[in-house]
């Protein structure tokens, strides 16, 4: 996960997650490694968890789990709202030729 | 919200739960960042902490610190000191303030305490120069300062440089000597400016107010979070 292109989706991945629902980073990791992103090693959300709370597109709350100790609980920004709406359409535009100009390299 | 000294107990409790490989990959990320003085604290210990939680949860799937965060410890925390928000201005001067009051009240303890032990035994000079003895206190509390800051870089610089432990031993001993050094130097400076008599109880009665003061400064740093 170097590449600055993936950087970018590695964050509007992150940012669509916390959309839906308020999570912990351990929670985080384990969902991205469900929809199959294996290759992110699980500490390099940490620094993306904190450039986004820099760029005050998410923000951290410490509250309660449900299993008994305080964890620091992450949600949207309103910015952050914006920021994932730009991401979608930035997603859509791209992903449909993209898909096309590799499918014609493969053939 | 969790204060600072919530969270580093909680911090230290549950460390122990790590494996011991683990716990010093662990506790070689706490000692480095938390060296880097200028970040905000309360931030600083809720990342600490979710790192924690993390390799608690990874180890009990059988993973290591390792595969975590990566075979670049170092480059990782700098990646994470370079988004961590630093220490508000209000926050570092009232830090820096209670660390002021601390070592000016020890001072004035101290000096107390051996006018009023050593004047049971003999004459002793009351005297307080405000020329040469205030100059004496402010260099003293640079030195410290100094010091302080100088040991925290060194730490911060020792602990992912696989120096040998002679070279390690070898700049401690530096520091120390420069610290001493200057101290001895000190007691060479001539008495000058206008002298007041300060006795030894009033000493000790500053230096304890100093150090109420100080603790009353803390307490507002608490609740600034």
């Amino acid at each position: 996960m170097r590449s600055q292109l993936l950087k970018g989706i590695l964050e509007g991945c992150i940012l669509s997650i916390i959309d839906q629902e308020a999570v912990y980073g351990y929670k985080l990791s384990i969902k991205l490694q469900q929809f199959g992103l294996n290759d992110v090693s699980e500490g390099s959300i940490y620094p993306i968890l904190l450039r986004l709370q820099k760029e005050k597109l998410i923000e951290g709350e410490m509250r309660p789990s449900p299993s008994g100790p305080k964890r620091k609980y992450y949600k949207l920004t309103q910015n952050g709202i914006t920021a994932l709406n730009e991401f979608y359409s930035e997603w859509q535009s791209i992903q449909f030729p993209v898909e096309k100009i590799i499918q014609r390299r493969s053939k | 919200m969790m204060n600072v000294q919530e969270l580093i107990k909680q911090n230290n409790e549950k460390r122990e739960q790590l494996t011991e490989e683990n716990e010093m990959y662990y506790t070689d990320i706490v000692v480095y960042i938390r060296s880097h003085l200028t970040l905000s604290e309360q931030k600083t210990e809720e990342l600490l902490i979710e790192l924690l939680d993390h390799l608690f949860y990874a180890q009990l799937q059988g993973k290591s610190a390792k595969e975590v965060f990566g075979n670049d410890p170092k480059g990782y925390c700098d990646e994470l000191i370079k988004h961590l928000p630093k220490e508000s201005k209000k926050n570092a001067i009232i830090f820096t303030g209670f660390i002021f009051l601390q070592l000016l009240g020890w001072m004035a303890i101290g000096r107390g305490s051996v006018d009023i032990i050593f004047g049971l035994f003999m004459e002793i000079d009351n005297s307080f120069y405000l020329g040469s003895s205030l100059l004496i206190t402010a260099f003293t509390i640079t030195m410290l300062f100094a010091t302080l800051l100088l040991f925290f870089f060194w730490i911060r610089s020792s602990i992912y440089k696989k120096t040998s432990k002679p070279k390690n031993f070898l700049i401690g001993f530096l520091i120390a000597l420069v610290m001493t050094g200057s101290l001895v130097l000190m007691s060479f400076i001539p008495t000058f400016g206008y002298a007041i008599t300060i006795n030894g109880y009033i000493f000790l009665i500053v230096g304890i107010i100093l150090i109420v003061l100080s603790k009353w400064m803390e307490r507002i740093n608490k609740k600034v979070y």
